[in-house]
Parts: C-alpha cells; sequence; structure tokens
C-alpha cells in the first residue's frame, strides 16, 4: 500500500467498495493497511452475495461399486466395510438445480448475522469475522444454523446426491480434478509429523474445480446436506483441511458424518437453490 | 511432576494440562459422559456434579439423580496417567442386569495426536495390534461412530446403551483403546477394569473405554476403574506395562 500514489489508492478503494458494505470495507482496509495484499485479493474474489453455478438435469453415477470399493480399500490400507456408505454405485436422475460455487464464507455469513442476531461462529471476535477470516468458509454452525442461513439467502442445503454430482460430473470420477489425487488441487491434512495447517480461502485451490467450476468440494471445511442418515444426524460431505488420507477426499466418500446440533472446526456448507 | 487436572463444578468433566509427553496440550475428560443403568443411563450433564480438590491434585466428583443414582468419582493423577476410580450406587428400585460409566477422552485441538480419521487409533484383536482402519466397520445412523465389544465382557449386542447405536461390528478386542501421535513416539490410551466396550467418535477424535460395573441391585454400591495413559512409548512398550499394571490391581 505504501508503494501506491494516493489515486490508486483511491482507484482500489472503490473497486473492492462496489462489492463490499462499509463495514467490510473497514476492515478489509484495517488489515490491508497491515501490508496483507493477499488477503485483499482474496476477499475481492468472493463477496456478500451468491455465486451460482448451474448443475444441468440428467442422470450421473453415484457411490463406487463393490470391485472399486475393494480396490481403493486395499490401496488405503481400509477394511472394506469403511466404504459401505457409498456402495453400491448407481445412476441418479436430478432435475437441474444451482449451486454455490464457493463454501459460505465468514463474509456471507456476517451478513446474515447481522440481518436475523443469529449466534455468532465461537471463532468470531466480538460477534464478528477478523478481517483475516473474511474469505475463509464459515464454521463452528451446525446444521440448523446452516439450514436458517439458506433460508434466509432464498436457498436451502444441497441434498447428499445433488452435492456428489456437483462434485464429480456424470462420469464416475474418484475427484473433481479426475482421477488421480492432486495435493495441491485441495487443502488437507498433509500427513507426516507436521500438524495440518488449517482451513484457507475458498479461492486458494483453483486446480481444484470440478467438471461444473464449482469449488472447495474436496478438503478445506466438509460440508452439510439438507437430507439425513437419520434422525438427529447429517451426512457431511468434501473431506476437509483435517483429512489425510485421499480416500476420505474423494467425491463418493461418507467418511465423516455426525450429529446435525455438533458445531465444529472443521463443518460448514453451501447451499443450492431450484432453477 | 504429575499431571494437572481441574475439575468443573455442575459438569460431568474436568481438563487435564501439564502432560509431559504432551507439551501445551489442554485434554477434555467426560467423566463419565453417561452413568448408570446400561439400559437407561443417566447422559451428561444431567446431573450437576459437585467436585473437590484432594491431595496431591486429586479430585472427587459426587453426583446424584434423585430416586436413581449416586456415584463418586475419584480422579488420581500421576506422571503420564490419570486413574479414575468410581463407587456407583444403585439407588432405584429395580435391579440394573448391567451398571456402566461411559468415560470420554477428547484430543480437543492438540494436532500432534488428534486422528479424525483413524488412521492412527489402534486395538488389540486376537493378539495382533490394528489400527481401526483394518478391522470391519459398520454403516450405522450417526456414520462417524463405532462401539466394539470386548473381552470377558458382554457382547455389544446384549448391552442396550451399545446396541442403541446400531454401530457395533462383529468382533471382540481387547478392553483398552489408544491413539498414536502424529510423530509415532507418544501415545494417548484408555483402558478399563472391567472394560465393557469401547467407543470412537471420528467427529470428536475422541475414545472411550466403557467400565462395567455387572449387576448393581438396589440400594448396592459397585467399584470400577479406568486410566488414560499419555506416554512416551511404542504401543508394544506401553501395552506390555499397562497389562502388569491392570493384573496387580
Amino acid at each position: 500500500m505504501s508503494a501506491k500514489t494516493p489515486d490508486a489508492k483511491t482507484k482500489t478503494r472503490n473497486q473492492i467498495m462496489l462489492k463490499y458494505s462499509r463495514r467490510d470495507w473497514l476492515a478489509v482496509t484495517a488489515f490491508a493497511g497491515a501490508g496483507l495484499m493477499k488477503l485483499r485479493l482474496h476477499a475481492a474474489a468472493t463477496t456478500e452475495a451468491s455465486d451460482l453455478i448451474l448443475i444441468p438435469g440428467g442422470a450421473f453415477l453415484m457411490g463406487t461399486t463393490p470391485e472399486q470399493a475393494a480396490e481403493l480399500a486395499r490401496q488405503f490400507g481400509h477394511h472394506p466395510s469403511w466404504l459401505a456408505g457409498e456402495i453400491p454405485q448407481r445412476r441418479v436422475e436430478l432435475p437441474a438445480f444451482l449451486i454455490d460455487k464457493y463454501p459460505v464464507t465468514n463474509l456471507r455469513y456476517a451478513a446474515f448475522v447481522k440481518a436475523t442476531g443469529a449466534r455468532a461462529p465461537f471463532d468470531w471476535i466480538n460477534g464478528q469475522p477478523a478481517p483475516a477470516q473474511l474469505n475463509l468458509p464459515v464454521r463452528f454452525v451446525n446444521r440448523n444454523d446452516a439450514r436458517a442461513f439458506a433460508r434466509w439467502a432464498g436457498q436451502r442445503l444441497p441434498t447428499s446426491a445433488e452435492w456428489e454430482k456437483a462434485a464429480r460430473g456424470t462420469d464416475g470420477r474418484l475427484y473433481p480434478w479426475g482421477n488421480e489425487f492432486i495435493p495441491a488441487a485441495c487443502q488437507h491434512d498433509r500427513g507426516g509429523a507436521i500438524p495440518p495447517a488449517g482451513h484457507v480461502a475458498v479461492t486458494d485451490h483453483p486446480l481444484g474445480a470440478s467438471p461444473y467450476g464449482v469449488m472447495d468440494m474436496a478438503g478445506n471445511i466438509a460440508e452439510y446436506c439438507g437430507d439425513q442418515p437419520g434422525q438427529g444426524s447429517a451426512y457431511i460431505r468434501g473431506g476437509c483441511w483435517l483429512t489425510a488420507s485421499p480416500l476420505n477426499l474423494r467425491c463418493a466418500a461418507i467418511g465423516i458424518s455426525g450429529a446435525e446440533i455438533n458445531a465444529l472446526d472443521h463443518l460448514g456448507f453451501r447451499c443450492a437453490k431450484d432453477t | 511432576m504429575n499431571i494437572k487436572l481441574q475439575g468443573k463444578p455442575g459438569e460431568m468433566a474436568c481438563t487435564v494440562s501439564e502432560v509431559p509427553a504432551f507439551p501445551g496440550g489442554i485434554f477434555n475428560l467426560g467423566y463419565p459422559e453417561a452413568i448408570g443403568d446400561a439400559n437407561d443411563p443417566v447422559w451428561f450433564n444431567s446431573i450437576k456434579p459437585t467436585w473437590e480438590a484432594g491431595p496431591d491434585g486429586s479430585w472427587i466428583s459426587r453426583g446424584t439423580q434423585a430416586g436413581q443414582l449416586t456415584y463418586e468419582l475419584t480422579l488420581t493423577p500421576g506422571p503420564d496417567s490419570v486413574t479414575s476410580r468410581f463407587q456407583l450406587t444403585n439407588q432405584g428400585k429395580t435391579p440394573w442386569r448391567q451398571g456402566m460409566a461411559f468415560n470420554c477422552f477428547r484430543c480437543n485441538e492438540d494436532h500432534s495426536i488428534r486422528d479424525n480419521e483413524c488412521l492412527r487409533t489402534w486395538v488389540r484383536m486376537g493378539g495382533a495390534f490394528k489400527r481401526l482402519i483394518e478391522l470391519p466397520r459398520v454403516f450405522g445412523p450417526r456414520p462417524a461412530l463405532q462401539l466394539y465389544s470386548v473381552e470377558n465382557a458382554p457382547l455389544g449386542k446384549d448391552i442396550p446403551f451399545v446396541a442403541n447405536f446400531q454401530a457395533t461390528p462383529d468382533l471382540v478386542i481387547e478392553p483398552w483403546m489408544a491413539i498414536v501421535a502424529r510423530d509415532g513416539k507418544r501415545l494417548v490410551a484408555t483402558v478399563s477394569k472391567p472394560g465393557l466396550f469401547l467407543f470412537q467418535n471420528r467427529e470428536f477424535s475422541c475414545i472411550h473405554c466403557g467400565t462395567g460395573f455387572g449387576e448393581v441391585k438396589p440400594g448396592q454400591t459397585a467399584t470400577a476403574m479406568n486410566k488414560v495413559y499419555f506416554v512416551e512409548a511404542s504401543l508394544a512398550d506401553w501395552h506390555r506395562r499397562m497389562t502388569t499394571e491392570l493384573a496387580a490391581i
């Protein structure tokens, strides 16, 4: 910032002000003032508004065949029963729908909290996200919080089937980007003695785009879906920053799932909408 | 120097800190997360127990559910372990076929040990150490959870508390569970005597070794113990030590 002329500063400010409320602008300014330009670039990538991608209607391959499951289990050292929740593979017909390009960020969630008085996530300070959190996916929300946000936004949570189609397209691929695991395509635990690095901006992994251009469907935060495996529980999809095994970062994996009332450091969501 | 414990008045829980093997780590013991008749236990924080500091860093917790049960729990810290001794009294009018305490160890934010995928979570079956991911799993209505039958205890399907989760594979393992740290040189383990069942929740990376009290008649008090280890040792070395220690109790 210090190297820029006042005119350039004003120009940059005007560009960002187009996308941000006054409060968000003040937050971004404070952070940029500390010399951290990276955040400003990230913050400009998502907005309070939803960025929806159309997933066309039609069939897709959901789940995993028993043969694939057996091979994956062998490859990653698991008992095959750990993949039982995704067997068999089946053709599922879905009508066209819209889905958020990115998981809901703290920036978007802050607008909801401000408008409704909803509980702020635990990792915010004084009820507001820190500047550095604006473009990170919201965490510490439970499924009920996610559904409330979606209603407020005129959207809904995707079903588990919709989530999987948006992630892998129609060809049954293992990961959003293809069949080979690419470590740089998603935020995950790299294993070894070094602890995981935590969650990151939703725009940080462009290599992770799904066939439809949906981002962050593997790693970063795992995502609530609208349907449930049982009363009081929730489908959680996508793996997260704590996930070390590529097995659990696959589009078909239903490896992390739990109670809908939990608000945890690795769970977030994105929204969908009927066309 | 012993591990530091801190009871949480009004909660069925305490924190564990100043653990030499895990510098800076703060862990949570949900002791107990459920207690009483395995057919109808009292759940976490339904009781508002008292916590009283005892000698040498120990803590004593007392809880009452009127007309149902009372318990006294003494937690004693050691240099690399916490020993819990339960006294559970049936204050109801009908006998309990199986008394139990559901004891939770939670890693919290200590990423040197946290293992949400069970890649470093170990048990022992048929004389061989196994990672949990190598054992059969039942995909139940709460897929993050799994409960296991243990040696010298009724099968999980015959314990209502366990059976209700619909997440118990058809196998029997030793009554302990351990998470080995990322560096492979340290571990946390929980073991009970008598052990009743094991529980693992991937969502929290928490491990539980349920404590069994057997049949408890109205007015009767039964005792049992649990021990959580925080050690710098290989799994095999710790297992030898633990087996010797528990045999002496």
